[in-house]
């Protein structure tokens, strides 16, 4: 006999379509309804906007590592040549 | 005798340098392609110069001239070798420790298999800090294409990185997560 309270997952799967298949859903689905793929049946709102803020923060912190890098040293050549042709010498 | 225009040109060329470089080198997954990527943009823009509108936004125009470069002919050359463990561990060597080394790595290895238009978007605005609208101008397409693929390209990262639980975050990793959102 089922009680209360059995079909907590199908209650708060309020997102469209009902199939909760991770591999079988295309881009365009899983962006529409970007928590589908967990098995996660309470918190979906609070933690999807948890990853995204961590998602978000590990962008940050890859791009602003690339950018912090030194320029290379043929860089800074090509300049001066482009320099030099400028004088036109 | 050089002209005071050239100078300016240069400098501001010079300055934007380190953007060019991390955009290329976030588009190619590869920092040797991305270097040649980001000297053929310097020559273009030097010998276009004449063509750019006093005024108007020049990191745009440089980014313009990046990701058409790229996708004329870098991606279809295929020239790069793809490598990601070796870009991982070229373009993040001097992280420190303390930032989570490994966690960059995995990060970079999701970003390498968005499709090239979700990582462009989501480069552009989410680490570049370019509006929609600049975006949609650099990439030539319209504001709302560059939104859905933003969001696409989120949605994406989500799954590849496989961060399905609250236990993934930690206790640190969830004050920063909602101070980050305070932010924002």
């Amino acid at each position: 006999m089922k009680n209360k309270g059995q079909d907590a997952t199908s209650a708060s799967e309020g997102t469209t379509g009902g199939c909760s298949c991770p591999e079988g859903t295309s881009e365009k689905e899983s962006a529409l309804m970007p928590g589908s793929t967990f098995a996660v049946d309470e918190p979906h709102a609070i933690l999807d906007e948890l990853i995204q803020a961590q998602i978000g923060q590990q962008l940050s912190s890859f791009y602003k590592e690339l950018v912090n890098q030194p320029i290379p040293q043929n860089f800074i050549d090509l300049l001066a040549k482009l320099d030099r042709l400028e004088d036109g010498t | 005798m050089k002209e005071p225009v050239n100078q300016t040109f240069q400098t501001a060329l010079i300055a934007a340098i380190p953007n060019l470089r991390a955009f290329a080198i976030s588009l190619c997954g590869n920092v040797q392609t991305a270097n040649d990527l980001v000297q053929e943009t310097m020559l273009k823009a030097w010998a276009n110069r004449h063509r750019f509108e006093e005024g108007s936004n020049f990191k745009a125009w440089l980014f313009t001239i990046l990701r058409n470069s790229y996708f004329s002919d870098f991606r279809r050359g295929k020239r790069e070798v793809r490598d990601e463990d070796g870009v991982a561990a070229a373009s993040l060597s001097s992280l420190p420790e303390q930032h989570g080394h490994m966690d960059m790595i995995d990060f970079q290895r999701a970003l390498a298999q968005l499709s090239e238009d979700q990582k462009e978007a989501l480069i552009l605005v989410g680490a570049e800090g370019f509006s929609y609208e600049e975006t949609a101008e650099i990439c030539g397409c319209a504001v709302g294409t560059i939104k859905s693929r933003v969001n696409r390209a989120r949605a994406r990262l989500v799954e590849l990185m496989g961060v399905g639980s609250a236990d993934d975050f930690g206790p640190e990793g969830v004050s920063q997560a909602v101070m980050s959102k305070a932010v924002q």
